[in-house]
């Protein structure tokens, strides 16, 4: 058990590491807090590149050799142009061992939401042949992004989907800790560490029971962490690019990371990717009505990609009632 | 008439009108002297890319235009006031573009002569009827839709799109044809040829592009490339036979590699921010998954090759390295679904296959049926002439490849173009030698084609660069030979050609009738009937109409019922239709009829026909009574073959009494011996001779009033092509003339 925690930890480590040193901007990757989003990052290319495999016909059981290859190549692109430094401070190492030992020590579980039953369906079938099967093309599309997550790992580790959605359920939960701990320390309380920790904690024990109280589901969870990425990192991509002046054809890879995060977080949670949407097309408007018109195009930039890179997911979720 | 001539013009002016704006704004600066040409494939692969994009978001072809075309127009708007650019046409555009429209007509001319209406023409090939039913299909429905609702019973026309969107994720060829159904308010069927002549002709300025690319202009190398290409006979043969595929496949290739030619001709422009040369060959790339993602191969292989090289060689590594990042990573994250299903089809394609299996194609010769160098330029024919003799073939191949040769080493980007060079050898050299499979190893060479004619083209010019006057000779003779072999093929297609000629068509005057229940085609009463109407009568019939369409499973034509709507050809020299019994004709015009069935033993007994006896090819009731293991019928002939091991009939029993069933039979081979049962029950055997003869059985009682089973078992089948009769495969087992019961 010990072992099978450890590997999934690891996994979206590396995963989420070749991943975001690779398309993530420099001044980023400095600050402590990216370290973090990599396990968040590593879950968005696991929930995409699943869900392009389903659409492209290959399930599973073949798509994880895709998956692994894609992140095998990324991890020693990255580690070849030495992105592996600041991996060693003491508190991010203090907080890995927190989620290493509270992952072993406290069950977590949420309602799974028959994403379990999903999840065994695609570890040997793709979502073309939900018709074949008789079975309801948009309902299988509909958070197949969270089902795939538990289908990766369940193929990983060679578990039931039942036993492993219980082994990542935790895991999951407590990665959001180094989130709300960065949050609170670099723009709220910083350099008060002992406070920052003891919130943070409080801050996550109140998180479980708002997800007990409003019954929320494994893939609100999933959602939570990949937002809270995503919407980080556009605030920071604003910043760093809103004085640039990049002709209308310009692409970068932090874009490319952006457009991903946000087309996962559809597969992921189709509702919540909704809001996020509408969320970056308002500010953007609001923008382009204060005439800040390039704040608008970078925007929309990252819309138009996200919809180009996996449009039937957005198809389903403009159709899933 | 008039609209074969027009829509195919008002085709060319939308593509070149659309793609003006776009053209210009995307256009790397230093290749605005080929904006013209390259226009309508940027309204192309604009079409493809972005309606896929729509289509997935749930909007039809017809939504997403009303979108799309203004986007387009505002984009020509833009170009036009702000930034003052507009197409500046010289003498050498005029050339190509009456050599483009002279092409399309030339295509089209078995619709000028002989059918003189819009309809869809094909060779022999099948493959147009699946075009044209998702390209209505998208017209009104999106690929959303496709992929995701659940085809019931009645859903014909989803399901029949289904197989090339969801079977074989193919969808370029439909999306651009139903973006213009759309404007023209056409059906597929009408249009369907005449955008493939289009796409076609416009693929050919690209190769004249790539010339002036790789080495300059010439009039002579101009107009040589564009008739090697144009009425290039192994081309034009994968035309006439409706291969959407391919030939969209053809101008997708050569835009590309136009690009990527002239972005890799200096490595200035390769710098590694993203630019409009990544874009273009990233989209297009992705374009081409859209659309024929088998050939994708072709272009990606040699290029991974050439970066390689350049890689070992460190020569401007970085830049090339970036370089096939941003392109590969433009076209993979565009068009995923797509690139993994390419791997999984190629692989099972590649490994999966039987490689020995029957191709289902006829040998375009008997002998040699593999293009040498000199036929596959095109000025000797494959498909129309036997092959040269050997020493005139080997000494044409070797001068053929003489001029290839020597137009390489003349040629810019030697290194680049070597990689695509080998990799077409190899598979021409897989094909032709190791595998064997002249299918394949043809479409190989219609798929590598384009670089072998631009090389001999340079090596012609540079060969007789000196010499006038042999060179305005041997240019002369060059043409005459290019032209005879593609008149001669299209004279071919005019004789040989299938089309969905105007009996076809009336079928859709059936929609006027008040008619709401299932209508049953000839093939459900005769299973051998012709594929091409079977194909296009459910097309009419069906597709526009699904409550015509049987819900029940049938097995044999027992199973329709009485009173069921049959429709039946009318009898033509040329065909006969099946002959069947009907009760009373509800519609009919000059080609068909539409009848209610009289098919159940009781309706056939009250008929006042005299049942007990057929002679095939005048009863009118031969079909009524003749229940399986019959061969299809010859349309000339009055005799009918048995086919298999046993045949099956009826016969209907009214007033007297008969003692004896009386056959006149012959067989093709001996020995052949018929044994009789009727109603199960065993009477006699016989053997059968090879020429006319009556044989009578004794039925030991007489049989009594009503309907009885006459079953036919032969001891022996012969096929035609193994006695050396003719090229007949099938099974034959006895010939029938009469078979009467007295």
């Amino acid at each position: 058990m010990i072992y099978i925690k450890f590997v999934v930890i690891l996994t979206l480590f590396l995963m989420g590491y070749g991943f975001a040193t690779n398309f993530l901007p420099q001044k980023i990757k400095k600050q402590t807090i990216s370290i973090w989003f990599y396990p968040w990052l590593g879950t968005v290319l696991i929930s995409f590149f699943s869900t392009i495999l389903y659409y492209g016909k290959i399930s599973m059981e073949v798509g994880i050799y895709f998956i692994a290859l894609l992140a095998i190549f990324l991890f020693l692109y990255a580690l070849i142009n030495k992105h592996w430094k600041h991996f060693f401070l003491k508190e991010n190492l203090f907080i890995l061992l927190i989620i290493f030992i509270g992952s072993i020590f406290f069950s977590i579980s949420f309602d799974l939401s028959s994403l379990d039953q999903k999840a065994d369906f695609l570890i040997k079938s793709s979502i073309t042949s939900t018709k074949v099967l008789g079975r309801s093309f948009y309902e299988d599309s509909n958070l197949i992004g969270s089902s795939s997550i538990i289908t990766f790992f369940s193929v990983l580790l060679k578990q039931k989907v039942l036993k492993t959605s219980n082994t990542i359920q935790p895991i999951y939960f407590l990665l959001l800790y180094p989130l709300i701990f960065f949050l609170l320390k670099e723009h709220i309380l910083s350099k008060k560490y002992f406070l920052v920790g003891v919130l943070s904690i409080v801050l996550l024990i109140l998180i479980y029971l708002l997800f007990n109280l409003f019954n929320f589901a494994f893939f609100h969870l999933l959602f939570f962490g990949v937002a809270f990425v995503f919407l980080t990192l556009i605030h920071q991509y604003l910043i760093l690019t809103t004085k640039l002046k990049d002709g209308i054809i310009s692409l970068s890879l932090f874009e490319v990371l952006l457009a991903i995060t946000l087309s996962s977080t559809a597969s992921i949670y189709p509702l919540g990717f909704k809001i996020i949407f509408v969320l970056i097309f308002f500010i953007g408007l609001l923008n382009l009505l204060q005439k800040r018109q390039r704040i608008f195009f970078l925007l929309s930039k990252i819309m138009v990609l996200s919809v180009a890179i996996n449009p039937i997911i957005l198809g389903v979720v403009l159709h899933i009632k | 008439m008039f609209q074969i001539v027009v829509y195919p013009i008002l085709t060319v002016f939308i593509l070149f009108f659309l793609g003006f704006g776009l053209t210009s704004l995307l256009i790397p600066s230093r290749l605005k002297n080929y904006s013209l040409w390259l226009s309508p494939w940027f309204a192309i692969i604009f079409i493809i890319f972005s309606y896929v994009i729509f289509g997935f978001l749930g909007l039809s072809v017809k939504s997403y235009a009303f979108f799309a075309i203004p986007f387009l127009m505002l984009l020509n708007v833009f170009v036009f006031l702000k930034k003052k650019q507009y197409f500046s046409l010289s003498i050498r555009d005029l050339i190509i573009f009456a050599f483009v429209i002279i092409n399309i007509i030339f295509n089209l001319s078995p619709l000028i002569r002989r059918d003189k209406f819009m309809t869809a023409l094909s060779l022999g090939n099948n493959d147009v009827i699946t075009y044209s039913v998702a390209s209505d299909y998208l017209v009104n429905h999106s690929l959303l839709e496709n992929f995701a609702t659940v085809a019931t019973p009645s859903g014909v026309q989803h399901t029949a799109a289904a197989d090339l969107m969801q079977g074989l994720y193919r969808w370029g060829e439909g999306i651009i044809t139903a973006f213009f159904l759309n404007i023209f308010n056409l059906q597929a069927y009408q249009y369907i040829y005449i955008i493939q002549t289009i796409l076609f002709a416009l693929s050919v300025p690209l190769l004249y592009l790539i010339l002036n690319l790789i080495y300059r202009h010439t009039f002579y190398g101009m107009i040589l490339i564009l008739l090697l290409m144009g009425f290039n006979a192994n081309l034009l043969y994968i035309l006439y036979h409706d291969f959407f595929g391919q030939i969209l496949f053809w101008g997708l290739q050569l835009f590309i590699l136009f690009f990527i030619l002239a972005y890799f001709e200096s490595d200035k422009d390769m710098k590694s921010k993203y630019n409009k040369y990544d874009l273009i060959i990233g989209v297009s790339l992705s374009a081409l998954y859209f659309s024929y993602y088998e050939g994708t191969t072709l272009i990606i292989i040699p290029l991974v090759i050439y970066f390689i090289i350049k890689f070992l060689l460190r020569k401007n590594v970085f830049s090339y390295w970036q370089t096939l990042l941003k392109i590969s990573l433009t076209a993979f994250l565009t068009s995923s679904y797509s690139f993994f299903t390419s791997i999984i089809q190629n692989y099972s394609w590649s490994f999966g296959g039987d490689h020995n299996q029957p191709i289902g194609w006829q040998l375009f010769r008997q002998k040699i049926p593999y293009a040498n160098p000199y036929e596959a330029m095109s000025f000797y024919s494959i498909h129309s002439f036997e092959p040269l003799p050997y020493i005139a073939a080997i000494l044409l191949s070797i001068l053929v490849i003489i001029f290839i040769l020597k137009g390489f080493l003349k040629s810019k980007m030697k290194l680049f173009l070597a990689c695509f060079i080998v990799i077409y050898i190899a598979l021409l050299f897989y094909t032709g030698i190791v595998d064997r499979n002249f299918f394949t190893y043809n479409r190989a060479l219609t798929y590598s084609l384009f670089l072998f004619l631009v090389f001999f083209v340079i090596g012609f010019v540079e060969f007789l660069n000196n010499k006038k006057y042999i060179k305005i000779f041997i240019f002369f003779i060059m043409i005459s030979l290019i032209m005879f072999s593609a008149l001669k093929l299209n004279k071919r297609f005019i004789g040989e050609r299938v089309s969905v000629d105007k009996s076809l068509v009336s079928i859709k005057e059936i929609y006027n009738e008040k008619i709401k229940e299932p209508i049953y085609m000839e093939s459900y009463l005769d299973n051998d009937f012709p594929y091409w109407k079977q194909i296009w009568q459910f097309y009419f019939l069906y597709f526009n109409n699904p409550n015509f369409k049987p819900t029940l499973a049938i097995q044999s034509k027992r199973d329709i019922s009485d009173n069921s709507l049959v429709l039946i050809s009318k009898p033509t020299p040329w065909f006969r239709p099946a002959q069947v019994l009907l009760k009373n004709i509800v519609w009919e015009n000059e080609y068909y009829k539409l009848g209610r069935l009289c098919n159940s033993d009781k309706c056939l007994m009250k008929r006042k026909e005299d049942l007990s006896a057929v002679n095939m090819g005048t009863s009118e009731y031969e079909d009524s009574l003749l229940i399986s293991g019959w061969s299809a019928k010859e349309q000339t002939s009055t005799s009918r073959w048995g086919g298999g091991k046993e045949s099956i009939l009826r016969l209907f029993v009214k007033k007297e009494s008969y003692t004896k069933l009386v056959i006149e039979a012959l067989t093709l081979k001996a020995p052949q011996e018929i044994s009789v049962y009727v109603d199960d029950k065993y009477i006699g055997k016989q053997n059968i001779k090879t020429d006319w003869q009556e044989y009578s059985f004794d039925l030991k009682n007489s049989l009594s009033y009503g309907v009885h089973n006459i079953k036919f078992i032969y001891s022996n089948t012969y096929r035609p092509v193994d006695l050396g009769i003719n090229p007949d495969i099938r099974e034959l087992s006895a010939n029938f003339k009469k078979i009467m019961i007295e």
